[in-house]
C-alpha cells in the first residue's frame, strides 16, 4: 500500500491518527503472505510425482511386472483415500469451514492415481471388457462420492469431466473444441442433454444449499458444453438450421437474464459472444449462398460493423447498470 | 499530457488503495463508503471478461472497416497510403473512446492501440521502403508506444514500448558488425539492469503515481529480460538462429552463461528471502525450475521419469514442510490456508484442476495396430 495515500486522506479527515498510525506501523513490519506460492509449488510436486511415476511404469512394464504395478497403485490409492476419511470432519451439507490443506492434496493424489488405475486395468486387463463406459462410470461415481463427502472443488471438476467422457465427450478445456467430432448427430444430442444437466445441478445445487458453493463449476462447464452443442446443432444440421437458431437464442435469452440478475458479468460476456458467433455464421451463410460478387462482401463488412457496434455499445450500458449496484470491484 | 485528467486518476488510485486497506481490515466499511463516494470517477475501466468481450468485438469491427475501407478505396490510394490512413482513422477513434468516452483499459483502448501501430509503422515501412527495416520498424514502434503509454496511461503498450526497446537496442547493437556476436548479451544485460533500476526508482517517487502500475510492469519484466539476457538456452538460440549473425559461430564464453543460469536464480531467491521482497521469490524460484529444465536441454544425465520423480519427491515434502512452518508466522513470512479462500480463486483452481482428469476412453479404431500396410514407403494413401 502505498502511504502517502492514507496520510492525505488523514490530512482531510477521512480517516482518524490511530488508523493512519496503524497503517504505517504494520505496512513496514507485515508478514509476506506466501499462500499462492506454496499452494502452486504443492500443485507443481503433485504433477510432477504423477507424471514421473506414470512414465517409470510405461518404460519399465516389462521388468517390474503388471501385477506388481497394479498392488502398488491400489494400494497407494486406499492409502490416500483412508488417510482423507480420518482425517476429514463429518459430511455437511453446507461449505466445510475447516481447511486441512495436507488432506486436500492428498484427495487429489489419490484420485489422480485412480484414474491411473482403472486406466491401466482396463487397458492392460480389459477389466470392463468391451464395455470402455464402465471404466469411466466406476471413477466417476467415485469422484462425486469423494467430492461431495470431503469438500473438493477440484475432485468434482474431475467428475464432471469423467461423466462427459462416460457420454462421450471430451471436456477438458484444452480438449474441448480439438478432441471432438462435432459432425456426428449423437453427439451433439448427448452435449446438448449433458449441458442442460449440468445447469440443473448448478441450479438444484444452489437451491436446496447442498454445497451451493459448487455451483459456478456445474454451471461453467454447462454453459460452454450446451452453448457450443447448440452452434455446432446450427453447423451440422443445415436442414433444420432456422431450428437450431431459434433454440440458441432461448437459451442465450435465459441464460442472459440470469446473468444480469445475478450481475455475472462473466456469464453475460460468454453467453453473448455464443450468440453473437452463431447468429453471425448464420447471416454470413446465407449472404454467400444467396448473393454472387462483391454485393456479399459489402453487406457482409456493415453487418459486422453495424452489429458489432451496436454489441459493444449493448454491453457497455448492461455493464454500467450492473456496475451501480456493485460493492467492491 | 495524458489525456485523462490528474484529479480523477487520482481519486481512483486512492479508491482502489482504501478498497485494500479495507479488505486487509485497515479501515470498516463506513469509511471505505465514505472515501469511495468522495473520490467518484467517471472512467470506463470494466473487468477482465467484459473488458475481453469488447476487445474481441472492436477488433471484428476494425477488420471489417479495413475491409470495407479496401474495397472502396483500393484502387484510389496506395497500400502504404491506404494503411496509413486507416492508422489515422484508428488514432482518432482511440482519441474518441479515452477522451470523449472516458474509456480505460476497457479493451477497446487497447485493440485500438494495436491497429495503429499496425497500420501506421506497415505504413510507413510500405512508404519508405528502409534497407535496415529491422531497426526502422523496432523503433517506429518503440515511438509509437512510448507516446500511447504517456497519453493513455496503459501498462500493455508500456510493456510493449519495453519490448520494442529490447529489440531496438539488440537490432541497432549487431548491425554494428559480427564481433558483437560475443558481447550482446552484456548489452542486454546492462540495459535491463538500467530499466529495472529506472522503474524502481520511478515507483518510489509518490509523484508518479499516475504511472505507477507501468513502471511497476516494466519492473517486472525486467528480471523477467535481466535474466533472459544470459540464459545459455536464450543466448545460444539468438545466435543460432539470427541472420544478422554469422550462423557458424560458437558460443563463447559458454561458462558464463552456464553460471548466470543457474547463479542468477538462487541470488534472487536470496535477495527475496533477505529483503522480504515477494517478486525476487517468485522469479527466483521460477527461474531455478528454468535453469534445471535448460540443463535437462543439453545434457541428458538422468532419464526425464526419474527427474519428475526426484523433483516431486524434493518438492512435495519442502512445500508440505514450508506450510506447516510457516503457518503462525516465521522470520517475516507467513502461510495461511484460510487466506486463500477467495471463491473466485478457487472456482478458476477447480477449473484448472479438470486439466489433469484425463479418463481413460475406447481406442480410437485408426490407432489400432492393422496388418502392416506400411509397406511401399508411404506411397499408397493409407499410411
Amino acid at each position: 500500500m502505498k502511504t502517502f495515500v492514507f496520510e492525505s486522506l488523514f490530512e482531510r479527515g477521512f480517516i482518524t491518527e490511530k488508523t493512519l498510525q496503524n497503517i504505517l506501523t504494520k505496512e513496514n513490519d507485515k508478514a509476506v503472505p506466501l499462500h499462492t506460492e506454496l499452494k502452486l509449488l504443492m500443485y507443481a510436486g503433485i504433477i510432477f510425482l504423477t507424471t514421473g511415476l506414470g512414465i517409470l511404469i510405461y518404460k519399465n512394464i516389462d521388468s517390474i511386472g503388471h501385477l506388481a504395478i497394479v498392488i502398488a497403485i491400489s494400494a497407494a490409492t486406499v492409502i490416500c483415500f483412508l488417510f482423507c476419511y480420518r482425517k476429514a470432519p463429518a459430511f455437511s451439507k453446507i461449505k466445510t469451514t475447516q481447511t486441512n490443506v495436507i488432506k486436500d492434496y492428498t484427495l487429489l493424489l489419490g484420485c489422480l492415481l485412480l484414474l491411473v488405475l482403472t486406466g491401466y486395468l482396463q487397458f492392460q486387463y480389459q477389466l470392463f471388457g468391451e464395455r470402455w463406459g464402465m471404466a469411466t462410470f466406476i471413477p466417476m461415481i467415485i469422484l462425486f462420492v469423494a467430492a461431495y463427502y470431503f469438500d473438493h472443488l477440484g475432485v468434482l471438476s474431475m467428475g464432471i469431466v469423467n461423466l462427459a467422457a462416460w457420454a462421450g465427450i471430451s471436456v477438458t478445456p484444452r480438449h474441448l473444441l480439438r478432441s471432438n467430432d462435432f459432425n456426428n448427430s449423437t453427439l451433439i444430442y448427448t452435449a446438448t442433454v449433458l449441458g442442460l444437466f449440468l445447469l440443473f445441478a448448478g441450479y438444484i445445487s444452489l437451491k436446496k444449499n447442498i454445497k451451493a458453493h459448487f455451483e459456478f463449476t456445474y454451471k461453467n462447464f454447462g454453459i460452454h458444453i450446451l452453448f457450443i452443442a447448440a452452434i455446432a446443432g446450427i453447423i451440422h444440421f443445415s436442414q433444420y438450421e432456422l431450428l437450431w437458431l431459434i433454440f440458441l437464442a432461448g437459451i442465450s435469452l435465459w441464460q442472459f437474464l440470469i446473468a444480469v440478475k445475478e450481475k455475472s458479468f462473466y456469464f453475460l460476456i460468454v453467453v453473448y459472444l455464443y450468440f453473437y458467433f452463431g447468429v453471425s455464421y448464420v447471416v454470413v451463410k446465407w449472404l454467400f449462398f444467396s448473393y454472387q460478387g462483391e454485393f456479399s462482401l459489402y453487406s457482409l463488412f456493415l453487418y459486422f460493423i453495424i452489429t458489432a457496434g451496436l454489441s459493444v455499445v449493448l454491453l457497455i450500458r448492461y455493464n454500467k447498470n450492473l456496475k451501480q449496484h456493485e460493492y467492491i470491484q | 499530457m495524458s489525456i485523462y485528467n490528474k484529479p480523477e486518476l487520482q481519486n481512483i488510485f486512492t479508491t482502489k488503495q482504501s478498497a485494500k486497506a479495507f479488505t486487509e481490515g485497515y479501515i470498516n466499511q463506513q469509511q471505505y463508503e465514505d472515501i469511495k463516494s468522495n473520490h467518484p470517477a467517471s472512467l470506463y475501466s470494466p473487468n477482465i471478461f467484459v473488458a475481453i468481450g469488447l476487445g474481441l468485438l472492436t477488433l471484428l469491427i476494425i477488420m471489417a472497416a479495413g475491409g470495407l475501407g479496401a474495397l472502396l478505396f483500393g484502387s484510389f490510394f496506395r497500400t502504404g497510403t491506404l494503411f496509413l490512413l486507416f492508422g489515422v482513422l484508428c488514432y482518432v477513434a482511440l482519441e474518441i473512446m479515452c477522451g470523449k468516452k472516458n474509456h480505460k483499459d476497457s479493451g477497446v483502448d487497447i485493440v485500438l492501440m494495436a491497429a495503429v501501430a499496425t497500420c501506421m509503422a506497415g505504413g510507413l515501412e510500405l512508404f519508405f521502403s528502409p534497407a535496415q527495416e529491422d531497426i526502422f520498424l523496432s523503433f517506429l514502434l518503440l515511438l509509437i508506444f512510448s507516446w500511447f503509454t504517456y497519453r493513455f496511461v496503459n501498462v500493455i503498450s508500456g510493456l510493449a514500448a519495453f519490448l520494442c526497446l529490447l529489440v531496438f537496442v539488440f537490432n541497432t547493437y549487431t548491425a554494428l558488425g559480427e564481433f558483437t556476436i560475443f558481447s550482446f548479451p552484456f548489452v542486454l544485460m546492462g540495459l535491463t539492469a538500467f530499466t529495472y533500476y529506472f522503474s524502481e526508482n520511478k515507483t518510489k517517487q509518490n509523484s508518479y503515481f499516475v504511472y505507477y502500475p507501468i513502471f511497476k510492469a516494466i519492473k517486472i519484466a525486467s528480471l523477467f529480460a535481466f535474466y533472459g539476457a544470459g540464459n545459455y538456452f536464450v543466448v545460444e538460440s539468438i545466435i543460432h538462429n539470427n541472420y544478422l549473425l554469422t550462423s557458424h559461430s560458437a558460443l563463447s564464453f559458454g561458462w558464463f552463461f552456464w553460471l548466470w543460469t543457474f547463479a542468477i536464480p538462487i541470488v534472487y531467491l536470496f535477495v527475496g528471502i533477505s529483503r522480504k521482497n515477494i517478486l525476487f521469490i517468485r522469479t527466483g524460484v521460477l527461474f531455478i525450475a528454468i535453469s534445471f529444465v535448460t540443463f535437462k536441454y543439453y545434457h541428458a544425465i538422468i532419464p526425464i521419469d526419474v527427474a519428475l520423480l526426484i523433483a516431486g519427491i524434493i518438492v512435495v515434502p519442502l512445500s508440505y514442510i514450508l506450510m506447516k512452518f510457516l503457518k503462525d508466522g516465521k522470520y517475516g513470512f507467513v502461510y495461511n490456508a484460510e487466506a486463500t479462500t477467495s471463491s473466485k480463486m478457487e472456482d478458476l483452481e477447480a477449473f484448472a484442476l479438470s486439466q489433469l482428469a484425463m479418463p481413460p476412453q475406447a481406442p480410437d479404431e485408426s490407432t489400432k495396430f492393422g496388418g502392416g500396410n506400411f509397406g511401399g514407403a508411404g506411397s499408397g494413401s493409407n499410411y
